[in-house]
């Protein structure tokens, strides 16, 4: 178990630079979440981590220890790769006791950790095989005993679900939770998928171009996002992000906060009136693409299906789903802000001018 | 690609200047190994040397040991020599082709044995002086005839027999008569006489019996039978006898042996090749049940022979002078009768010495063979080509030329005389 | 209907039957120098003459094998073939392999200009560099030992580019991996390289192995005594085109000469084979 803290870490590619400056803290124990967009840096600081793609400048500790000069295989960390890496020319024991074997661990203790993992990971009838006569999820599973087997202080994971068909994917996504919860450590896994990030992580750093947009638990991130950006990622349909007029801030609001009625209510803080656009209908909710009258576009999912294509209705929010972001997309939150109430006035008053 | 090797190691011992060996007839001292770099290869050579090196190992009461190392044909020893030579570390003694001997005297890399020869008195009039015009440059005395050889004409006595010559022909014109007719007689089946390229060799006696000098002139610095006419004549004839069919064009690839398989298997009535393949000849022709003939070789308007083949010399680089003594003691040990005379008899290269013919052994040979007898006996009229530093790349010069005519045939006689005027200009 | 159905089947026999004849005429194009080689040394000398030749012996003989065995001390020169050709094998992977690991896997100063050398010694031809190796070897007084035949062959540029672009193919993940399983260098070289580049190694190898036993140029320069030399010389050494050759004595020669060759191939067709068609596992 391990906390995970960077310093003012660099990271360049030849002359392009990917991270700037960065400073996070990953807490002991928890199962934390890099997430973003492809290129955001979220892949390279878990190799920082590792120690397999290590830091242009700056400091990676491990448990208040500078780990820079620790080689990667003496570090405590277990990774599983999104290709999953394993040997192809090794049986699935070999896989799991290789790195065992090159630790020292003498053997009895390494017959009897890989008994217990595999059972643990349902690959015990496998042992013997050679991975290419495994299917994609039993693959997964070898990378995971592999790296838990040797017990490590922290769990590295690099997108391990990508490569899985949906429904297994699903599966392996809570057993994976599971493991978290059994083993307590500390897991650092990576994933572009913001469902994902939710649905897993006790702590999610959501990141962009290198920098981190915000890093807080599932909850927080999605009813309190920091920016735009956050705002956007997390969600789906992501959060519609309307301007009002001259204005030089912007309004979010999730789509399923949108209130839609033939006739506008009079205590909602935004109306405007929309055409229904485009209607999808899946099950138990019903996406609506609409337009507003200024030609801006925003996202609806509500559980009513009635509404039909052509429609002409009433858009309106209540006060407390609106977010305000202020020109450079950050939050501007209802408290520390002396501008909140006269941003609120102008958003009503908007649609009767 | 040897021509560039032998041109780059020039260079190399131009530039190696190492400490000329000034010998001095010094004697044996204790046990020593030499090494001896030859080009015996064939089954009767190479056993015959063995036999020679073995007994001399075993009798020899200095403790030399020779070390016999077969380097492939002439050309490849004579190249192996000189790198070995630019490299430090030559052969003590090695068998060395007429072609090869003037390259390596006119840099001084062979051993002047004069020393050793008064030493030992060692009687220089016995040799048979057909064969000893590559034995002396400057003064010195450099080599000592060991494997060499004149060309023979063997033939086929039944084929010519059938066509009307029941002798071996005396003249060019003679020969040339009957190989047609064997040629006409067998519908084109059989071919009457073959020969192979060698510029210094075959061809150069044949240009001999019409200028009396052959491809390079008697003072070695020349080829006048550029200007009278008779190296055209001679190519005109050849081409015209191939044309016609009844001479045979010699095989891009080891000519030599492909005549010998077509005399052997009966398309080919007769071939010119060395007296020193004489054993082989024989042996080979008994099994493929031919009735052989040996015969002077002929030119134009009658006997024509040349004399080639191997001398033995030692290397004055990077050899001691024990090791020049011992070579000379393994030299002397083959120049001995039984020695030249058995060498003779087993393999058929010419008997070097006057004393060696006296021998039973030899005698006792030429009773029952007139073939070995008769290449001895050519020498009254064979002769050697020219000591001249020119000889090993004019001949071979000349022999690209005649390739280009009659193996290739896509050039006139003309143009090869005037081609090889152009080279001559250069070369000489 | 059944005009169109016959003609159809009679182009799908017509197909097969030209795949069919090309086939044969490649084997035959293949076999047939084996074939005529193996009939040869069997045959006499006057038989292996003849015109026109025969494809069988008229009178079958053993003779060109005894001779053959009698002409050569042919256990000394089988023991330095093999001596020379294990040795090179050998040598050539103890440092090809580390070095197309290297250039493969590893980024330092000077790599590009390392292995743009290693190219260039791959495109030189031997005859270049002979000479200047030649005497070498002769100011170190190697030329009466087996370490000319041997030491220059010590790195093979080809095994080496052949080995580097299949350590290239390796996934960077696996290596990772490996270094994260706290594997050293040289254990990821052996457990986890080399068996991803079984197929390459072994055309290395046996490319190594035809290269060095059929080797006739260099030892012949490399070599002046018979102690040292190999097989290849010895069995051109039965060859005297003056004195005409023997063909089935060359032959027999040739046989033994290319029988272990043989040999290897057809006891590892199949792990030759399979490893061709070896693939990485996603």
């Amino acid at each position: 178990m391990a906390k995970i803290e960077f310093l003012d870490v660099h990271k360049s590619f030849g002359s392009a630079k990917v991270i700037e400056n960065l400073n996070l803290t990953l807490e002991d124990g928890k199962f934390n979440v890099l997430v973003g967009p492809s290129g955001c840096g979220k892949t390279t600081l878990l190799r920082m981590i590792a120690g397999i793609g290590p830091a242009t400048k700056g400091q990676i500790l491990l448990d208040g220890e500078d780990v820079s000069n620790i080689p990667p295989g003496k570090r405590g960390v277990a990774m599983v790769f999104q290709s999953y890496a394993i040997y192809p020319m090794m049986t699935v024991r070999q896989n799991i006791e290789f790195g065992l074997k090159n630790n020292r661990v003498p053997k009895a203790e390494r017959e009897r950790r890989i008994s217990e993992v595999s059972q643990v990971v349902g690959l015990a009838p496998y042992l013997g095989r050679k991975p290419s006569q495994l299917s994609g999820g039993q693959r997964q599973r070898v990378a995971l005993a592999r790296a838990m087997v040797k017990e490590p202080k922290v769990f590295l994971m690099d997108e391990p679900l990508s490569n899985l068909d949906a429904k297994l994917r699903g599966a392996m996504r809570s057993e994976l939770v599971q493991l978290h919860k059994q083993l307590k450590t500390t897991f650092v896994y990576v994933t572009h998928d913001q469902v994902e990030a939710m649905a897993m992580g006790d702590c999610i750093i959501l990141m962009d171009q290198g920098k981190i947009m915000q890093q807080s638990d599932p909850e927080t991130m999605y009813r309190d996002p920091n920016n735009i950006f956050a705002a956007q990622f997390i969600g789906t349909p992501p959060t519609n992000i309307v301007e009002i007029g001259s204005e030089n801030f912007k309004l979010g609001f999730r789509p399923e906060t949108i209130i839609l009625s033939a006739n506008a209510g009079p205590d909602r803080a935004f109306t405007r009136r929309v055409k229904i656009m485009t209607r999808e209908m899946l099950g138990a909710e019903t996406f609506y693409k609409l337009c507003l009258e200024d030609g801006q576009e925003a996202m609806a999912r509500l559980t009513n299906s009635s509404l039909a294509e052509g429609d002409t209705l009433y858009l309106q929010v209540d006060e407390d789903n609106l977010y305000f972001f202020d020109a450079k997309g950050n939050r501007v939150r209802k408290t520390g802000s002396q501008h909140y109430d006269a941003m609120v006035e102008r958003v009503k008053r908007s649609h009767e001018s | 690609m040897k021509k560039l090797f032998v041109v780059l190691l020039m260079g190399a011992l131009l530039v190696s200047a190492q400490g000329l060996v000034f010998a001095e007839a010094v004697g044996v001292t204790e046990p020593i190994t030499i090494t001896f770099w030859h080009a015996r290869g064939s089954t009767v050579d190479a056993e015959w040397l063995a036999n020679s090196i073995n007994k001399f190992n075993a009798t020899n009461t200095l403790g030399i040991t020779v070390e016999g190392v077969y380097q492939g044909y002439f050309s490849d020893v004579q190249a192996k020599t000189l790198a070995s030579i630019a490299a430090g570390d030559p052969p003590t003694i090695a068998e060395i082709s007429c072609t090869a001997i003037p390259v390596l005297a006119t840099q001084d890399l062979l051993v002047d044995l004069t020393p050793y020869v008064e030493r030992d008195g060692f009687d220089m009039d016995n040799i048979v002086e057909a064969v000893s015009d590559y034995i002396y440059y400057d003064g010195q005395i450099i080599t000592m005839p060991y494997t060499r050889g004149t060309a023979i004409m063997y033939y086929n006595k039944d084929m010519y027999a059938e066509v009307g010559l029941d002798r071996a022909p005396t003249t060019l014109e003679e020969l040339n008569h009957y190989a047609k007719l064997i040629y006409e007689n067998s519908d084109g089946a059989v071919k009457g006489i073959g020969y192979t390229i060698e510029a210094n060799y075959y061809q150069h006696y044949l240009v001999q019996s019409l200028n009396g000098m052959g491809i390079l002139d008697a003072d070695g610095s020349g080829a006048s039978c550029l200007e009278d006419g008779s190296l055209l004549q001679f190519l005109t004839d050849w081409f015209e006898w191939t044309e016609e069919g009844w001479c045979a064009v010699p095989a891009l690839s080891s000519a030599s042996s492909v005549v010998q398989e077509n005399f052997n298997n009966k398309s080919l009535a007769a071939f010119v090749s060395s007296s020193n393949r004489a054993t082989t000849i024989s042996n080979n022709a008994k099994a493929n049940g031919i009735n052989l003939g040996m015969a002077f070789t002929v030119g134009y308007g009658g006997y024509s022979a040349p004399i080639g083949g191997g001398s033995l010399g030692i290397i004055n680089r990077g050899n001691t002078d024990q090791e020049i003594a011992a070579a000379w003691e393994f030299m002397k040990f083959l120049m001995t009768d039984e020695q030249v005379a058995g060498n003779h008899v087993a393999t058929g290269v010419l008997p070097a010495t006057y004393s060696s013919i006296e021998t039973d052994i030899i005698q006792e040979c030429w009773a029952e063979n007139e073939g070995y007898k008769l290449s001895y006996e050519q020498l009254d009229f064979a002769s050697e080509i020219r000591f001249s530093p020119y000889v090993s790349e004019w001949s071979s010069i000349v022999k690209s030329a005649m390739s280009q005519l009659i193996q290739g045939r896509n050039i006139t006689p003309e143009e090869v005389v005037q081609n090889l005027k152009d080279e001559a200009a250069a070369l000489f | 209907m059944h005009s169109k159905y016959t003609g159809f089947k009679l182009r799908r026999l017509a197909v097969s039957g030209i795949s069919f004849t090309f086939k044969l005429f490649m084997l035959v194009l293949f076999l047939f120098p084996f074939y005529w080689m193996i009939v040869t040394s069997f045959k006499t000398y006057g038989g292996s003459i003849v015109f026109p030749p025969t494809l069988l012996p008229h009178t079958f003989t053993l003779e060109a094998f005894e001779q053959v065995f009698t002409r050569l001390n042919l256990w000394n020169y089988l023991k330095n073939s093999v001596i020379v050709t294990v040795a090179v094998i050998v040598i050539q992977t103890l440092i090809g392999v580390p070095a197309a690991y290297a250039f493969s896997r590893y980024s330092f100063k000077g790599r590009g200009i390392m292995l743009a050398l290693v190219m260039a010694a791959f495109m030189v031809p031997t005859q270049i560099t002979f000479i200047t190796v030649y005497i070498m070897m002769s100011k170190l007084r190697w030329l009466n030992t087996l370490l000319p035949q041997i030491v220059p062959f010590g790195a093979s540029a080809y095994g080496i580019f052949l080995l580097r672009q299949a350590f290239m193919q390796v996934p960077t993940d696996i290596i990772e991996a490996a270094r994260l399983d706290n594997a050293g260098e040289i254990k990821i070289m052996t457990r986890i390289m080399l068996p991803a580049a079984k197929s390459s190694l072994m055309t290395v190898t046996l490319f190594s192995f035809v290269g060095s036993w059929n080797s006739y140029f260099w030892p012949l320069v490399m070599s002046n005594a018979e102690k040292v030399r190999p097989l290849t010389l010895a069995i051109e050494r039965l060859k005297d085109q003056d004195a005409g050759i023997n063909w089935p004595v060359i032959m027999a020669g040739n046989m033994i000469m290319v029988l272990p060759v043989l040999l290897i191939f057809l006891l590892m067709s199949n792990k030759i084979i399979s490893s061709m068609g070896y693939r990485g596992i996603k």
